[in-house]
């Protein structure tokens, strides 16, 4: 909750934030959360361990692990996959 | 015999036409001339050894010592010792002998993994040893021709797979497929870490598990992950415990799961497709599996950090008290990975979705995170 006359603002800082992050990430884990609760325990585990196998492939995951390690800022790019990959 | 792949036969018998590694005469005496050997010390050796030979005796090599080198020999021939007789006749032939290591009887000891261990059999980090210089299976025997080739040949594999793939410069772990986990082949001084790393102590009907690498801000790697499966498993089963209590050192309860292993799975899962899905299935989501299938109640004590694989574990125990200092933190977004460790399953049904999906937002700092739902109140309180 934010003063009224700074709702725009708070929405309009949130949505940037989001634009600026690992959107396929962000994708696959918001299709678990909207499954998780229709899944079985079973069904949402491997759910979970293809959806992470699938953004393993991503640009961004490698981006956010190694800004990680390098104590930097990821520069997140959104859905692509690395040009190398197959 | 022949080996198709060579040119000449490897053996010779007399009458048939003599090959170039076999030098062949009538006499001793041009035998030594043509292999450029001192005439006279060659006619002493012959004499001395057809002396022995009539009597079945070897005194240069002790040759048909044993019962293992006269089956070698030649059980028709007439002489009392079936590896000697009299060079007496022509043809003598000659050709140079180079030592060479056919067989051993035992070597160094390894692991499965070709691993070269000391006295204490701990392994000794880059040291790998096969086939004849290994204390493999059947290093003290020798079951027939070939028998050094397979233990060399597939030690060798063995040890290929265990240097695994040379990619950022550390320890590469193996790769070993159809090994669901690495627990079989833990060698014992990776037992003691771990076991360094997560104490387990049994008292008065409670189990403490305590992770107890505070360096790490107590960072879960695959051992120590594997290891907590265990112990769950195992309270789950004993019934001295009566409940189970997760704390750890330090100043975080556990930052998640070790980055390091994360990239390197990265690395892994884009080689082949579906291992990464493997991992996941019998990795994170087996120890939040294991707590929320332990038949004891599971109390969790948090203080600092609870983070990605460390929050979903700590939401998988059936209470948490939590200190003051107390942050819980889903960094999974801000790294550009998909939430894991059951984090799907477990937030909603723990603290609801909206609440949940706010977490999600990759933004800083997490201390503003903690406020709804996930921390209870004061500590002692109920969790829901």
């Amino acid at each position: 909750v934010v003063p009224d006359d700074e709702l725009d603002a708070a929405a309009q800082a949130l949505a940037g934030q989001l634009a600026r992050a690992a959107t396929s990430a962000i994708a696959l884990t918001k299709r678990l959360l909207n499954e998780s609760l229709d899944a079985g325990r079973e069904q949402a585990f491997l759910l979970e361990a293809m959806a992470v196998e699938m953004q393993a492939h991503a640009h961004d995951a490698a981006e956010g692990v190694t800004a990680f390690a390098e104590r930097r800022d990821p520069q997140f790019n959104g859905h692509s996959v690395p040009r190398s990959a197959p | 015999v022949r080996f198709d792949a060579w040119q000449d036969p490897v053996t010779h018998r007399s009458g048939q036409p003599v090959p170039d590694w076999l030098t062949c005469r009538d006499t001793v005496r041009e035998l030594s001339g043509a292999l450029s050997i001192d005439r006279e010390r060659l006619a002493v050796t012959v004499a001395r050894f057809n002396a022995g030979a009539v009597v079945g005796a070897d005194p240069d090599f002790a040759r048909g010592a044993d019962r293992y080198d006269r089956y070698g020999g030649d059980p028709a021939n007439p002489w009392p010792n079936p590896c000697l007789a009299p060079l007496d006749h022509p043809p003598f032939y000659g050709m140079p002998l180079q030592v060479g290591a056919f067989g051993t009887s035992g070597g160094v000891a390894t692991d499965e993994r070709t691993r070269a261990l000391d006295a204490a059999g701990e392994v000794i980090g880059g040291l790998f040893a096969v086939g004849n210089v290994s204390a493999h299976p059947v290093c003290a025997g020798y079951p027939g021709a070939g028998g050094t080739l397979g233990p060399a040949l597939t030690m060798g594999y063995l040890a290929g797979l265990s240097v695994g793939p040379a990619t950022d410069g550390s320890q590469a772990p193996c790769q070993w497929r159809g090994v669901s986990d690495d627990r079989g082949a833990r060698n014992k001084a990776e037992d003691k870490a771990t076991q360094d790393r997560v104490l387990h102590e049994v008292r008065d009907g409670i189990a403490r598990i305590t992770l107890n690498r505070p360096e790490a801000a107590n960072a879960l790697a695959p051992e120590q992950r594997n290891r907590l499966i265990e112990l769950f498993e195992a309270d789950s089963q004993d019934p001295a415990v009566r409940v189970v209590l997760l704390r750890s050192t330090g100043k975080h309860f556990c930052s998640g799961a070790d980055l390091g292993r994360i990239k390197q799975l990265r690395t892994e899962g884009a080689d082949h497709v579906g291992v990464g899905t493997d991992r996941i299935l019998t990795g994170a989501l087996r120890l939040i599996a294991a707590i929320l299938d332990c038949r004891k109640p599971v109390v969790c004590a948090v203080q600092g950090v609870a983070g990605g694989l460390g929050l979903h574990v700590a939401l998988a125990c059936d209470l948490i008290v939590a200190a003051s200092t107390a942050r819980f933190f889903e960094p999974l977004a801000l790294r550009g990975l998909v939430m894991d460790g059951a984090g799907a399953y477990l937030l909603p049904r723990r603290i609801g979705m909206q609440r949940r999906q706010g977490a999600g937002v990759p933004r800083r700092p997490a201390a503003r995170r903690r406020r709804p739902g996930l921390r209870p109140g004061q500590p002692g309180g109920s969790r829901r």
